[in-house]
Order: structure tokens, then C-alpha cells, then sequence
């Protein structure tokens, strides 16, 4: 799963430590989930989309979006 | 499996390079062995004491990983840990349970080999003693050294938690 979460903490000048702090997660988990090693849970990834101001889709992007279901 | 949490901030683990987290596992495992066999077979004093100085070596190495965060990853109660490092957690235990369990089949596979011809089997107490604690550091390290083997330097932020 692609995601856009590297360029939003870049725009806001946080360090993968501080955004972690803010979701209550490891800075492990932040940088594993920006190189896409990582796929967030559910409620995760509601506590980025919330903590970003956007919609889910418009953080994380998945990779099979564009595929024709079978 | 086993985590020594510090007394005064239960949320907090020592930092510890992935380099230093991977030899001091590699060194504790492979070391412990010829250790606890040339302290246990009852070899003269020159043995004995080298087998010492080698296990002496090997509780350096595991103290060394206690309270770090590589040693947190695998022994913190669950609630304290994020998704990740579950997720971390939960890889190293289905590791380090495959090799535990190959480790004790093959020890079960010699001791019947060697019941049938004149290999050294464990009889004596010392013996059993160094069998014991040698099951212990395994069972306490091995999940330890997958977490250390399979994060990546910088997965792991320089060994330093945030």
C-alpha cells in the first residue's frame, strides 16, 4: 500500500518521532509505515487520516485500486 | 520472552545498535555450548576455567541486551507495545519457536543415537545443570535475535527509541 504520509509530516516539520508521539505509536511504526513495510490497522490509520485533516483515500492509496476486480 | 523493565519509567527501553544487538545474540548462542561443556564434562582446571571465562562472556552479552529495546520487542507486556511491534513480535517468536523446536528434536534424535554408541550424554547433575540454563538463555535469546536479525538499522532509528 502507497501512502502520502512521509510528504504530510515533511509539510508540517515533524520528525517521525514527534508524529508517532502524536499517534500514540513507536517511531518504528512511523517510519515502517512511510516506507510501506507496514500496512496500518483500521484504527490507525482513522487516528492519521483524523490527525491530517483528510479522508483515509486520500493519505493511503492502494496499490490494487486500479485493477479490474475479477 | 523475558523483559527486565527499569524501576523508574516502565515505557522506556535502553538504546542499542542493531550491529551490537545482532553479535551480542550470535555471541551468547554459539558461545553458551562449548562453554557449558568444557565447565560440566569435568575436564582438568584448564578447562574448566576456560569454559568459565566463556560463560562469563555470555551473560556480558545477554546483561548487555537486557532492558534495550531489541529485548523489549519480545518480553514487554503486550499493552505497552504498538501494532508494529506486535507485528515485529510476533515474526521473531514464529522464528525462534521453529528453530527451538528443531534444536530440541535434534538433542532427542543424539540422545538416541548416542544411548547406542559411546557419545557423551548428560548423566551427572552439573551436567543437567548446564542443560537447564542452557534451555533458559535459548528460550529467553532466540526470539531476541530474530527481532535483532530481522529490523533493519534504520527500522530501528540507530538503536535509540524515541
Amino acid at each position: 500500500m502507497n501512502n502520502r504520509l512521509r510528504v504530510l509530516r515533511a509539510e508540517r516539520g515533524w520528525s517521525q518521532a514527534e508524529l508517532g508521539e502524536r499517534l500514540g505509536v513507536s517511531r518504528q511504526a512511523v517510519n515502517a509505515i512511510e516506507t510501506g513495510k507496514h500496512d496500518p490497522s483500521l484504527p490507525l490509520a482513522f487516528r492519521i487520516a483524523r490527525l491530517f485533516g483528510g479522508a483515509i483515500e486520500t493519505i493511503f492509496d492502494d496499490d490494487e485500486a486500479g485493477a479490474t476486480p475479477r | 520472552m523475558f523483559y527486565i523493565r527499569s524501576t523508574k519509567d516502565t515505557h522506556k527501553a535502553r538504546p542499542i545498535s542493531v550491529r551490537a544487538a545482532r553479535a551480542a545474540t550470535v555471541f551468547a548462542l554459539i558461545a553458551y555450548p562449548p562453554g557449558a561443556f568444557l565447565l560440566a564434562a569435568g575436564g582438568g582446571l584448564p578447562a574448566r576455567l576456560a569454559g568459565a571465562a566463556l560463560l562469563l562472556a555470555v551473560l556480558g552479552s545477554a546483561g548487555m541486551l537486557a532492558t534495550t529495546w531489541v529485548q523489549r520487542i519480545v518480553g514487554e507486556l503486550p499493552q505497552y507495545l504498538d501494532e508494529f511491534e506486535m507485528q515485529v513480535r510476533l515474526r521473531a517468536m514464529q522464528g525462534a519457536y521453529m528453530t527451538f523446536t528443531l534444536l530440541i528434536l535434534g538433542f532427542v534424535m543424539y540422545s538416541a543415537l548416542a544411548a547406542d554408541t559411546q557419545l557423551w550424554v548428560p548423566r551427572t547433575y552439573r551436567a543437567f545443570n548446564a542443560l537447564f540454563w542452557g534451555v533458559f538463555l535459548y528460550a529467553w535469546l532466540l526470539p531476541t535475535a530474530f527481532v535483532a536479525w530481522r529490523i533493519e538499522e534504520d527500522e530501528a532509528g540507530q538503536g535509540a527509541r524515541p
